[in-house]
């Protein structure tokens, strides 16, 4: 019998993308929390990652975004990027055929390297550059198709290797929340302990205990619950 | 690698290399606004001080590079996931009490990594060698201090740093005690001493039970040096000295009282201990223990373990030793979590984490990491990378002594200055051990009031402890630094035990890692049913490391006319070979950064924007 005021059970999920330079990465992100898009936008700069909350019925997850920085661009990420990660969304370009090749690489990196249970989104980005769901009349002139990656073959795809599947649009806002919110209901419970930062890493074991800096500090502001 | 072109060939500064030294002054310097491009011709991030696979440990030993030579790797058990491991070439130790750990508290980067405490220090000491006393008699230059030091035991507790990890001090600020703790550990102790009748030109008359008292009083949980095998725990508070079940009463006075010398020499304003030091700066570590402490011969080499430092007791400088149990002592029963640590690991592979972390800072302030390049020409400011591409730089940073990114011809001619710089080196030889069994003894709390266990062991042979088939025994000793699997450096039912000592390769150096490995598995590792654990993989190098003074290193490259190229060149020194972080490596970053910025103020603080996100990101 809980309380009305009594506030859901929150966890931490740190997640990772994935992909190559300029299939939206980072737009997607300011999409999800700012709610904002920029053309043309610089790298992003400052922030190891961002945090923003996503409220389930019967809990809070506050995913902590981590972001390439564009590292991808002309280096191997580092091991520590996706290490501890329990989810990751793995983004390409509909209008560029090589960015799913690139994609499915990262998956297969994923599945040898990351977290046992980690849940991986296949995200087909820049939706609003492909034409009318069904182009039956290719003849419209204004509204130029595009799209160069099926929905099918991603999809199925995904399906083989056990993916979330979403086609979105950072520009327009489509289904951006719906893949976050498909992430964080994908997030099995065993995996969530309140405030820590993965519980699995590469070789299976429980995540260590180990020297906690603020030990100290918490135990002065009193705040043990 | 995809090959884009880069977003500009205008750069404030191009950092070749991704060590440990490159990545911090990467970050620092892009932290500082500076356009930052970070090259390495190799394909991964940490260059000497990275972490490999087992794949890739096996693949880059097939081609050694110089620093590195004579690598051999070897499977022997079943690997399932031979991609999983991260094993270290830099597993550091990170004492609480460095200015490393100084620096990341003050940017607030110390929760970018996962922290292991390291736990006891043992040395192996068979029976044999516990009975040993040295024939020196009692030296008198000391006799007075160190008798008072040990009665005056009692007042370490309110004084010093070094034992007051046994109160609870739930309300110090944990940014500021190892700080604290420091400057306590280094106040004279007056009262304390003058509390003290004088005592006599005898042994130290100091009885058990007036150190247990004192002990006791800050110990509830009495703890009791332990034993594993025949390895022993070494005493280094003034708790240990008093329960030692392997010291006498009169060792204990001694032993005291050389902690109590340590604590004196730790405080730059005593002026006698300074001179003392000063005039003992050529004595060996040994000579002047024997001469003015006599103890047993096992303790000697017991507090040697504690420096860490990998010449033999008799060739270790009397200062060398002293700086370096300094830094332990002061350390130690400060960490909040674990009292009875004195230092930290990083988790996933040592400094090669990190490496990693900085780069990634580098670009996430808006410089660029670029792998798989590096520079094949300098000329004035103009920088040929590896693929053609030609850049520009203010100031262009390179390591000093590092084949795979020093392929400029042309560098030389600009910096003739440059190789005046001592280059003497030193080499040691290293492995890797992969252990099919947890050591789960090494890893279990020391004191009741450990909140966490420890996940890191140093393990010391003293000199000749060790024996070659060939009958050689070891003339100096040999460190293990034992990692159980919460580092992440390996799987759960397993362990890693990285080896160091300075008998090279041909001396039986490889040799004696093996027996002393051996040793520690016997010993250590069987279970109760007589099941000895085995070595599944085992990789073996020798390092070259540079030695000598800081102050020595990063010559200014340009000479008077050179002032008007705009095209500057800095050379960066390696790390030192030591199996803590090298304590150097903060202050000479900043002083590479000062000779850019024109001050070390701000050094690796967090941009505006950053403080601002970082800010919404703890109020949420
Ligand atoms: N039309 C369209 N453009 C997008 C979309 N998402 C990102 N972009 C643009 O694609 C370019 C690269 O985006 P960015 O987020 O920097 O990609 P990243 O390198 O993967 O982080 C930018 O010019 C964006 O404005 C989208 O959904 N639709
Ligand atoms: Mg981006």
């Amino acid at each position: 019998m809980s309380s009305e005021g009594a506030p859901k059970p929150s966890s931490s999920v740190k997640l990772v993308l994935l992909g190559e330079a300029a299939v939206g990465k980072s737009s997607l992100v300011l999409r999800f929390v700012n709610n904002d898009f920029q053309e043309n936008k610089e790298p992003t700069i400052g922030a190891a990652f961002l945090t923003q909350k996503c409220n389930l019925p019967t809990r809070t997850i506050k995913f902590e975004i981590w972001d390439t920085a564009g590292q991808e661009r002309f280096a191997s990420l580092a091991p520590m990027y996706y290490r501890n990660a329990q989810s990751a969304l793995v983004v390409y370009d509909i209008t560029k055929p090589t960015t799913l090749l690139k994609a499915k690489h990262w998956v297969a990196e994923l599945q040898r390297q990351a977290s046992p249970g980690i849940v991986i989104a296949l995200v087909g980005n820049k939706l609003d550059l492909a034409g009318p769901p069904d182009a039956s009349s290719p003849g419209e002139e204004e509204e130029e198709d595009r799209r160069a990656i099926s929905t099918s073959e991603a999809k199925a795809y995904a399906e083989e290797e056990g993916l979330l599947f979403y086609e979105t649009s950072a520009k327009s806002g489509e289904n951006v929340q719906a893949v976050f919110e498909a992430i964080a209901n994908a997030i099995p419970e065993s995996t969530l302990k309140p405030k820590t930062v993965g519980t699995r890493q590469g070789m299976g074991q429980e995540q260590p205990v180990r020297v906690d800096f603020d030990a100290e500090r918490g135990a002065k502001e009193g705040c043990a619950c | 690698m995809d090959d884009y072109t880069l977003p500009s060939t205008i750069w404030d500064i191009i950092v070749l290399g991704t060590g440990v030294k490159p990545s911090l002054l990467s970050v620092a310097l892009s932290r500082a606004g500076k356009k930052v491009l970070q090259l390495d011709p190799r394909e991964y991030y940490g260059a000497t001080e990275t972490a490999f696979s087992i794949d890739e440990l096996e693949q880059w030993a097939k081609s050694p590079l110089p620093p590195f030579s004579h690598i051999g790797t070897e499977r022997i058990g079943e690997i399932t996931r031979p991609r999983g491991y991260t094993l270290a070439l830099a597993p550091h130790l990170v004492y609480w009490g460095s200015s490393l750990l100084e620096l990341l508290r003050e940017v607030k980067m110390t929760s970018s990594f996962t922290w292991q405490a390291v736990g006891s220090w043992w040395v192996y000491l068979p029976e044999p060698a516990m009975e040993e006393r040295p024939a020196t008699g009692i030296g008198g230059l000391l006799l007075d201090a160190g008798v008072k030091a040990v009665k005056a035991a009692a007042a370490v507790k309110k004084k010093g740093g070094w034992n007051k990890g046994r109160k609870k001090r739930k309300d110090v600020d944990v940014d500021t005690e190892a700080s604290a703790a420091a400057s306590e550990a280094s106040k004279p102790t007056t009262e304390a001493t003058e509390t003290q009748s004088p005592a006599g030109p005898e042994a130290p008359e100091v009885t058990l039970s007036d150190l247990t008292a004192e002990a006791t009083s800050t110990a509830p949980s009495g703890s009791t040096l332990r034993k594993l095998g025949t390895f022993r725990e070494v005493p280094c508070t003034f708790e240990d000295v008093a329960f030692s079940p392997d010291l006498q009463d009169r060792d204990r006075g001694y032993l005291g009282g050389f902690l109590r010398f340590l604590m004196k020499c730790a405080d730059p304003t005593d002026v006698k201990h300074q001179e003392i030091l000063q005039k003992n700066s050529e004595t060996s570590f040994s000579e002047f223990l024997s001469s003015e402490y006599p103890l047993p011969t096992w303790t000697i080499a017991s507090l040697h373990s504690l420096t860490l430092l990998q010449t033999p007791p008799a060739e270790t400088k009397l200062k060398d030793a002293v700086q370096a149990l300094i830094t332990h002592l002061t350390s130690i029963g400060s960490i909040p979590d674990i009292r009875s640590s004195a230092a930290l690991t990083i988790a996933y592979g040592g400094s090669a984490e990190l490496t990693q972390v900085w780069s990634r800072g580098t670009a996430v302030s808006g410089g660029l990491n670029v792998l798989g390049r590096g520079i094949t020409k300098i000329v004035g400011d103009t920088v040929t990378l590896s693929n053609g591409e030609v850049v520009t730089a203010d100031w262009i940073l390179v390591p000093e002594e590092d084949p795979e990114t020093h392929e400029t011809s042309e560098t030389e001619s600009t910096t003739e200055a440059t190789t005046k710089a001592t280059n003497s080196t030193v080499s040691y030889t290293k492995s890797i051990h992969l252990i099919s069994s947890p050591l789960n003894p090494l890893f279990t709390r020391k004191l009741e009031t450990d909140r966490i266990p420890p996940n890191a062991a140093v393990l010391t042979f003293p000199v000749g402890s060790l024996c070659t088939s060939a009958g050689l025994t070891n003339t100096a000793p040999v460190y293990i630094i034992a990692h159980s699997s919460a580092t992440g450096e390996c799987g759960k039912d397993e362990s890693v035990l990285y080896t160091s000592t300075q008998i090279l390769k041909d001396d039986g150096g490889y040799e004696f890692a093996s027996a002393a490995v051996r040793r520690v598995l016997e010993e250590i590792g069987s279970d109760g049913n007589g099941t000895t654990p085995e070595v599944k993989f085992v990789c073996r190098y020798t390092q070259k490391f540079p030695v000598g003074d800081d102050e020595e290193e990063m010559v200014a490259q340009e000479t008077e006319e050179e002032e008007e190229v705009k095209g500057r060149i800095v050379k960066i020194k390696g790390m030192k070979g030591g199996l803590a972080f090298d304590e150097g490596t903060v202050e000479s970053c900043k002083r590479v950064y000062e000779r850019i910025i024109g001050t070390k103020e701000g050094f690796l603080r967090m941009t505006e924007q950053m403080r601002r996100q970082y800010e919404e990101i703890e109020d949420q």
